[in-house]
């Protein structure tokens, strides 16, 4: 039992264990597949960047590279024209692009505007002065971007590009400068998504950006030196990109740069990493939720699994418990069986003997026999071959038959052959609605025995009654046809002695009827002297020719007893003394105390005649009802005498044994309870 | 003068026969089988009553039997007396040879007229 359970709590565990594996799994290879599409998400993003930088910096480069051109063509007409040089005619003629170009001026090596596109103000000097130094400082620089600059004229920012005029004797002549609006950087690209918090960004390599675009925001002149991408660009990237968190402000971005090539610029674009990933949100929530399903799902087989295996679990259990019960009760039965004093023996459905128990085999006398596995007619046969004959086992077949008539169970009467008589009443029943039975066996010995004694006594008695009868009857019915005096005195005579004879004999059958049925309850029991009733019983005898011969003690002799019945029981026994030594001859009558060993004080009373004495069978069957030894008809009586004095002494708890010789005498021994006076 | 003889192991019922009989005939008395059988042989009674239910080795129907199988006494009518009424027991005692079944109490008078008529 233990042992299923623990296999069945393993399997359990075992079904936990693949649902939290499967689940593990599960989780495990969609956050794989969220981090996989993340990565590709970047990827992509990254992409995007890049080509988006890409273009940007190309945009760019050929930007400055057409505003530069128009500075060399410029420088170029200026050495050749001089102050002749018109650039506001130039600017019509459509040499300077108005869409990128605000502004073309000269200024001379002093710093003066001495040309320009655009007619100047009132403040002439809305140049930043570094674009004019730097070319001063040195005749290398080239082409020289400016950082963003507030033009005061027109409110505007620019980008100045300036590049400075080398005289044909190699003297600085000035600078010409262009002027660009940096948002045409960004503007370009304003189109393009890059989300509330994307940036794009021209910076110099100085770190200031030239032109940037926040969102929708345009801001100049914001300083990035400290970013990734500057350190990235001193380790000599021309271009990357990375993801990092911004130092302005808390938001995280994918930023791709490259460095513009012959210009001290770097072009740079970022998308808000989270931004991405809110893209890509809508993906991984299916992706989980999917997971979540796929979770659920195994949960609820391994609920459902588990739920099977413990409702296996509790089933077994339950069986067990049952076979448990089954077991306790089977033991039940098998003790009740055992320890039954009736025989059981049980058959199968095909009717073979199954089980036997200790009982059967006792009353049959058939321990060594071998029975179990036996069918049905073998078992008849073997159970008849034990009986007497014509008490015989009919056998089970007629049992059966009469059960499947209907009737609940089928019982017959048999006799088994044995020292001792046993009949037995067998019994057929169902032992289940199928076809399974049980014989049933009881030892009715003893009531077949009443039975057979009480038809006996019946029978006996009728023809007792019988006799006396068909004299009354006959001599009656000669006595109407009889005409002699003389034989009307005689006649008469027998009338009375024979009704006095059925009077007596009925009077006895009445005594022990009532003694039978009453037993001692109608019994008035008195403490008494047992000499004084001894003396009262010889005084009822009828005239005898003797008296008895006493042998009596001095004191008295005291008895629990009920008087008449007593007297009654002594009587009967010094009747039959008297009647049965027909030659004369003493009677003795002798009453003695006993003191037996370990047993209560009892009285003795002895009455021996020398008379006829009693065979052997005739001394069997001295008790026994309505039976005399002598039916010579010599003596009268119904037979009873004895039987009644055996019951009334048994019922004062005491005994009654005879001895007696053939043909010498007998003595009738009664002992009794001492009574305390 | 006919001789009977009566088989009866009750006196009482010898005794009610022999008042019955012995005003017109000897009656003599047998209690047993065995002393049926030897009166049969010394006084060949004309006529037999027998008691079916006696005690000693010989019952009614045993001394009947003989008494039938003995020529000398063969055509002696033997009547029954028995306890016993039914017809099985009747039926028995006829095969065994009996004349006449009287079941007790009888009635002395008609055993007389039987033995009246038997003996005319």
């Amino acid at each position: 039992m233990a042992l299923r359970n623990a296999w069945t709590r393993h399997r359990l565990t075992l079904v936990w264990s693949l649902a939290a594996l499967l689940i593990a799994l599960t989780l495990g290879s969609i956050v794989q597949l969220v981090e996989d599409a993340r990565a590709r998400e970047m990827a992509t993003a990254q992409r995007e960047l890049s080509t988006l930088t890409r273009l940007a910096q190309e945009h760019a480069q050929r930007t400055l590279r057409s505003a530069d051109q128009v500075i060399r063509f410029v420088t170029e007409r200026y050495l050749a024209l001089g102050d002749r040089l018109d650039l506001a005619a130039l600017h019509r003629a459509g040499v300077m692009d108005d869409e990128i170009v605000t502004q073309v001026a000269i200024l001379n090596a002093g710093g003066q505007t001495t040309h320009a596109m655009q007619a100047l103000g009132a403040h002439s000097e809305g140049f930043d002065s570094e674009a004019f130094k730097v070319h001063v400082a040195s005749k290398e620089v080239g082409l020289f971007v400016s950082k963003p600059v507030l033009e005061r004229a027109n409110g505007n920012w620019s980008v100045q590009l300036t590049r400075r005029i080398t005289l044909p004797n190699g003297d600085f002549g000035g600078v010409v400068l262009l002027s660009l609006d940096p948002r045409y950087f960004t503007h370009f690209y304003a189109d393009l998504q890059l989300g509330h918090s994307g940036l794009l960004v021209l910076s110099g390599l100085d770190g200031i950006a030239r032109a940037r675009r926040s969102g929708a925001d345009e801001d100049f002149g914001s300083n990035a030196l400290g970013s990734r991408m500057f350190a990235l660009m001193a380790q000599g990237e021309s271009a990357g990109s990375y993801t990092e968190r911004s130092s302005d402000d808390p938001v995280q971005r994918l930023t791709d740069f490259r460095k513009i090539p012959g210009y001290a610029l770097v072009f740079s674009a970022a998308v808000d990493a989270n931004a991405l990933w809110a893209n890509f949100q809508p993906t991984r929530n299916a992706l989980y939720g999917q997971a979540g399903l796929q979770c659920l799902l195994i949960l609820a087989l391994a609920l459902g699994l588990s739920h099977y295996l413990a409702g296996l679990r509790r089933a077994t259990q339950e069986r067990l418990l049952a076979q448990g019960l089954v077991q306790d009760r089977t033991e039940q039965l098998d003790a009740i069986f055992a320890l039954s004093p009736d025989g059981f023996v049980s058959f199968d459905r095909q009717g073979r003997v199954t089980y036997l128990n200790p009982a059967f085999s006792q009353m049959t006398q058939s321990a060594d026999a071998t029975l179990e596995g036996m069918d049905g007619a073998a078992f008849s046969h073997w159970l008849s071959a034990r009986c007497v004959p014509g008490s015989a086992f009919a056998g089970l077949a007629p049992l059966r038959q009469r059960l499947q008539a209907g009737q609940t169970d089928a019982c017959e009467r048999i006799e088994i052959a044995a020292a001792s008589r046993t009949i037995l009443q067998v019994t057929l029943r169902w032992s289940d609605a199928q076809a399974a039975q049980i014989l049933y066996l009881r030892d009715v010995t003893h009531e077949a025995v009443v039975d057979e004694r009480k038809s006996e006594f019946l029978a006996t008695a009728a023809h007792e009654l019988r006799t006396p009868l068909a004299s009354i009857l006959g001599f009656s019915e000669l006595l109407q046809h009889e005409t002699d005096p003389g034989a009307h005195g005689k006649f008469v005579g027998i009338l009375h002695a024979q009704s006095k004879v059925m009077a007596k004999i009925l009077d006895e059958m009445l005594d022990l009827a009532r003694i039978e049925a009453r037993r001692d309850k109608d019994f008035d029991y008195t403490l008494l002297d047992l000499k004084d009733l001894c003396t009262q019983v010889v005084q009822a005898l009828p005239p005898q020719r003797c008296l008895p011969e006493w042998v009596l003690p001095e004191a008295p002799v005291y008895v629990l007893a009920d008087e008449g019945q007593l007297h009654r029981a002594l009587l009967h026994v010094l009747t039959n003394a008297y009647k049965y030594s027909p030659k004369g001859g003493p009677v003795q009558f002798s009453i003695a105390l006993q003191h037996p060993q370990g047993r209560p004080a009892q009285v003795q009373i002895q009455i021996t005649d020398q008379g006829l004495g009693m065979t052997p069978e005739q001394l069997s069957r001295v008790f026994e009802r309505f039976y005399r030894g002598d039916s010579s008809g010599r003596h009268s009586g119904a037979g009873l005498g004895m039987s009644v004095a055996k019951e009334i002494i048994e019922l004062h708890q005491g005994q009654i044994a005879i001895e007696t010789v053939y043909g010498k005498g007998t003595r009738v021994s009664i002992f009794l309870p001492m009574g305390q006076p | 003068m006919h001789t009977i003889l009566v088989v009866d192991d009750q006196p009482d019922t010898r005794h009610l026969l022999r008042a019955a009989l012995s005003k017109q005939y000897t009656v003599i008395e047998a209690e047993d089988g065995a002393s049926a059988l030897r009166a049969m042989h010394h006084s060949r009674p004309s006529l037999v009553f027998l008691d079916v239910m006696m005690p000693g080795d010989l019952d009614g129907l045993q001394v009947l039997q003989q008494i039938k199988l003995n020529p000398q006494s063969r055509n002696t009518p033997v009547a029954i007396l028995s306890a016993r009424g039914q017809a099985a027991d009747q039926d028995e005692a006829r095969k065994c040879g009996a004349d006449a079944y009287f079941v007790k109490p009888f009635s002395p008078l008609q055993v007389l007229s039987w033995a009246v008529g038997k003996l005319a």
